[in-house]
């Protein structure tokens, strides 16, 4: 049995750390990807990046622009604009909150089942 | 999706499955989640569905993480009109035009109460008032008008209370539709604006002579010394007499005749006697002429 399910937590969060990867640097879907799993999200799907770009995309969170690549297809870019920004500042205020609760939480398990 | 040759054909096997399994989205958004997996797919390289997954698993992933779900089996019976809708409603330039859309939106709410009214009032064949032209008589003015008001509070409330989906969009759309009779038929009450056409239907041509359109009535041919001539006889360039009242004998005219005894019609000045005699009362009667000085020597001057 497994006592987290990473993949669920990856599901909550995965925008939150899309917005922290693109905010440092403009990236395309693969580059986002391998930025993420050398980032410490090793688990994360290339579906779920892709898909999670376009949505954020799409809501506005991030712009985008194409650039020509000599390796294949031309690559879209991604960026984040000032509404990724806000939510990227709402979502590690929500996370620092869930974490430390989290936290406190299984310490005091911990103790109690110690 | 690019097509390259140095795609190779897992890839585009891969990617025309993916494809497949969304085949159900707009074809713009489709693309660009296509274009994006192929970058993906070619910069990775190596065994393509070891990596990824089945394509109808990685299409399912890729859908739910872009938050594009599969329409239920249930709205599967919906009619192509209302797919369509919300199909539309996902495109990437109605998503941009929303946050525009959505400030405009009480406007559009308003008007749809009355057009409710209205075309209720359209369609049982109801009197208009005739002081107000947009409120129909609902039995009385006053009626027709509180409907409006209530109409209107109500439509705005529903949009207050932000009702979504294809179905409340095709009733709109519908709205929009019957908006169409009603616009027209508060046209075609709307105060009328006179308008004044001058329209030349035919171009009546002055009998005889005529100057800027202007009939002329006479002629008074002077010599260079400014004294009136009489009974000049006058013709065009062709020698074609330019005559005056031919069809219109008058008996208090002084016709100059020829010897054969016909009357000649283009002879002046026209002189006319005093009623009931044969007198011409005043033959040098002219208008008030200003007689120029002339400068320029006689042609009939001898060197």
């Amino acid at each position: 049995m497994q006592c987290v399910d990473r993949s669920q937590l990856l599901r909550g969060t995965l925008d939150a750390a899309a917005l922290a990867v693109v905010a440092e640097q403009d990236g395309y879907g693969y580059d986002v990807l391998r930025r993420l799993r050398a980032g410490g999200l090793a688990d994360v799907g290339d579906a779920s990046v892709y898909g999670t770009l376009r949505r954020l995309y799409r809501a506005g969170a991030l712009t985008s622009y194409v650039m020509p690549s000599d390796e294949g297809p031309h690559r879209r870019y991604y960026g984040i604009t000032e509404r990724g920004r806000a939510q990227l500042a709402e979502s590690r205020v929500a996370w620092a909150d869930f974490a430390r609760a989290l936290t406190l939480l299984l310490e005091s398990h911990v103790e109690v089942t110690a | 999706m690019t097509d390259r040759p140095n795609v190779s054909q897992e890839v585009t096997a891969y990617l025309a499955a993916v494809s497949e399994a969304l085949s159900d989205l707009p074809e713009e958004e489709r693309d660009d989640l296509l274009a994006e997996v192929e970058t993906s797919l070619v910069e990775a390289g190596g065994p393509v569905a070891a990596r990824l997954g089945p394509p109808d698993e990685f299409a399912a992933e890729l859908r739910a993480a872009a938050g594009l779900h599969r329409e239920p089996e249930a709205s599967r019976s919906e009619s192509r009109l209302v797919a369509w809708l919300r199909r539309a409603g996902a495109d990437r330039r109605i998503v941009a035009a929303r946050p525009v859309l959505a400030r405009l939106a009480p406007i559009w709410w308003a008007i749809r109460g009355y057009v409710v009214v209205a075309a209720l009032a359209l369609l049982v064949g109801a009197t208009w008032s005739t002081s107000h032209p947009q409120v129909p008589r609902l039995g009385t003015g006053a009626t027709g008008l509180f409907a409006i008001v209530v109409a209107v509070a109500l439509s705005v409330l529903l949009g207050l209370r932000g009702f979504r989906g294809p179905l409340w969009t095709l009733a709109n759309v519908a709205l929009v539709l019957v908006a169409l009779p009603v616009a027209q038929h508060l046209a075609e009450r709307a105060p009328q604006q006179i308008i004044v056409a001058y329209v030349q239907t035919s171009v009546v041509e002055p009998q005889g002579l005529s100057y800027d359109m202007a009939p002329v009535q006479n002629i008074y041919p002077f010599s260079r010394s400014g004294r009136l001539l009489h009974d000049v006889l006058l013709y065009d360039g062709r020698g074609y007499p330019l005559e005056i009242g031919r069809h219109a004998p008058d008996a208090a005219r002084r016709y100059v005749l020829n010897r054969a005894g016909n009357r000649l019609y283009n002879t002046f000045p026209i002189r006319y006697f005093e009623p009931g005699t044969a007198v011409v009362a005043h033959p040098d009667a002219i208008p008030p002429v200003r007689f120029p000085r002339l400068l320029t020597a006689s042609l009939s001057a001898k060197p």
